[in-house]
């Protein structure tokens, strides 16, 4: 038989015994923001651009700094329109199926990415503008794409390296040049597990 | 949303009279997982959960409204990574109950998918639990969880969340088969370091091989840390 204040007792030094192993965290937020909050500069820009479709803001903290992106889906596409603090606007990003990128690009991309991992598989594709806001406005309003638009493409990949398994974000120019390949921190999910 | 939890409470509790006819227990279930990350990606996670009833209804009884503390239970599941989302495990469980140990294996497989605005996750299990003066049962088990943050996409530090719960368990013994569904609602929050605080309330019905099906109103505290 088991005496019940010890089982409490054990199960309080169980608890406070755990605490103090914790470590710190970088921080990292990301919330989402109603209309009347967002930059006015970025409210006019999407306002203008995307007359009819719904708009969902949201803001993202991090240690270099806030941005506000709008994300919504018109005409089939789903965007994903980047601005600073102030409202300016700094890339707008339209998802895409992998196989719709340009197939010298993938041949180039596919070359390096199987040097840098084992397998992979591309599990997310955007096509990634930047350039002006008036530029940006044309690139989106007409699919004459004026020529000072920078295109580059970001990839979530699910892939392994020594065999390690992982998800990572690759930006790569237009000709399949790697510019950068980030590892991304999969989330503590243990409350859906036990 | 203190006021969701507090009409939910009426709601459930106020519920209760409803099913005079019905066999019922109503009550609290507080549990603490605490999670060590091992080498070689596994896992072990440690749970303390225990009920304490506040009302309850036999057949052919009147309902009776007082504290009574039914059980402790103490699990260990080892966990591995199989994949990017899933994982496989196995563990024990043992349970103090009027006096008496239970044990009980347990062998599971999990799937969770993080979507663009939720988190779907599929745990399956199977275990067998052993009682002195009860022929071996055995039960397989699933259930789909639903996540969502309340605020933005992810779930970041100090932000809260809403988890929906649905579970079906299939239970099998020489002596009887029974089927348990059990739904529960939880809000919960984020703290840093991966430190997860939930309360909510879960409904459970089960003994459809009796005339009347028994139920249980769970006020329901979690503690999620990991190590």
């Amino acid at each position: 038989m088991v005496n019940m204040s010890s089982l409490v007792a054990f199960a309080l030094a169980f608890m406070l015994l755990t605490l103090p192993c914790q470590g710190q965290k970088k921080y990292e937020r990301e919330y989402r923001i109603k209309p009347g909050a967002v930059p006015p500069k970025s409210a006019r820009f999407i306002n203008d651009v995307f007359k009819k479709a719904t708009i969902h803001w949201y803001g993202e903290e991090s240690l270099t700094g806030t941005t506000i992106e709008a994300k919504l889906k018109t005409g089939g596409k789903r965007y994903s329109v980047e601005f600073d603090s102030s409202g300016t606007i700094q890339d707008v990003e339209i998802q895409r199926s992998y196989s719709q990128i340009p197939a010298q690009t993938r041949k180039v991309l596919t070359a390096q990415l199987s040097q840098k991992f084992d397998t992979f598989t591309v599990v997310k594709t955007q096509l990634q503008w930047t350039a002006s806001q008036a530029d940006l406005k044309t690139a989106i309003l007409t699919d004459n794409l004026p020529a000072s638009v920078q295109i580059r493409y970001e990839l979530i990949l699910k892939a392994q390296k020594n065999r390690s398994a992982s998800y990572y974000e690759v930006l790569c120019e237009q000709t399949g040049a790697i510019v950068s390949i980030h590892q991304l921190v999969q989330r503590n999910v243990n409350n859906l597990i036990y | 949303m203190d006021k969701v939890f507090i009409i939910a409470s009426v709601l459930i509790f106020g519920a209760l009279p409803a099913f005079s006819q019905e066999r019922y227990v109503a009550g609290t279930l507080p549990q603490v997982n605490v999670n060590f990350s091992l080498p070689k990606k596994f896992k072990l996670n440690t749970k303390l959960e225990s009920r304490q009833l506040f009302a309850e209804r036999e057949l052919n009884e009147s309902g009776k409204n007082r504290f009574r503390y039914e059980r402790t239970d103490l699990a260990l599941v080892l966990t591995k990574k199989a994949s990017l989302n899933s994982t496989l495990g196995g563990g024990y469980l043992i349970r103090l109950e009027d006096h008496q140990f239970v044990h009980r294996f347990i062998q599971q497989a999990n799937l969770v998918n993080d979507l663009a605005l939720i988190t779907v996750a599929h745990r399956f299990v199977v275990d067998e639990t052993f009682r002195q003066t009860e022929p071996l049962e055995v039960r397989a088990r699933y259930r789909l969880s639903l996540e969502k943050a309340l605020n933005g996409r992810e779930i970041d530090a100090h932000e809260m969340y809403v988890k929906v719960n649905n579970e079906y368990l299939g239970i099998w013994s020489s002596n009887r088969t029974d089927l348990e569904i059990r739904g529960s609602l939880a809000l919960g929050y984020n703290a840093i370091n991966d430190t997860k605080i939930e309360l909510g309330f879960e409904y459970r019905v089960n003994e459809f091989d009796q005339p009347r099906q028994a139920h249980q109103y769970w006020a329901t505290v979690s503690w999620f840390i990991t190590i």
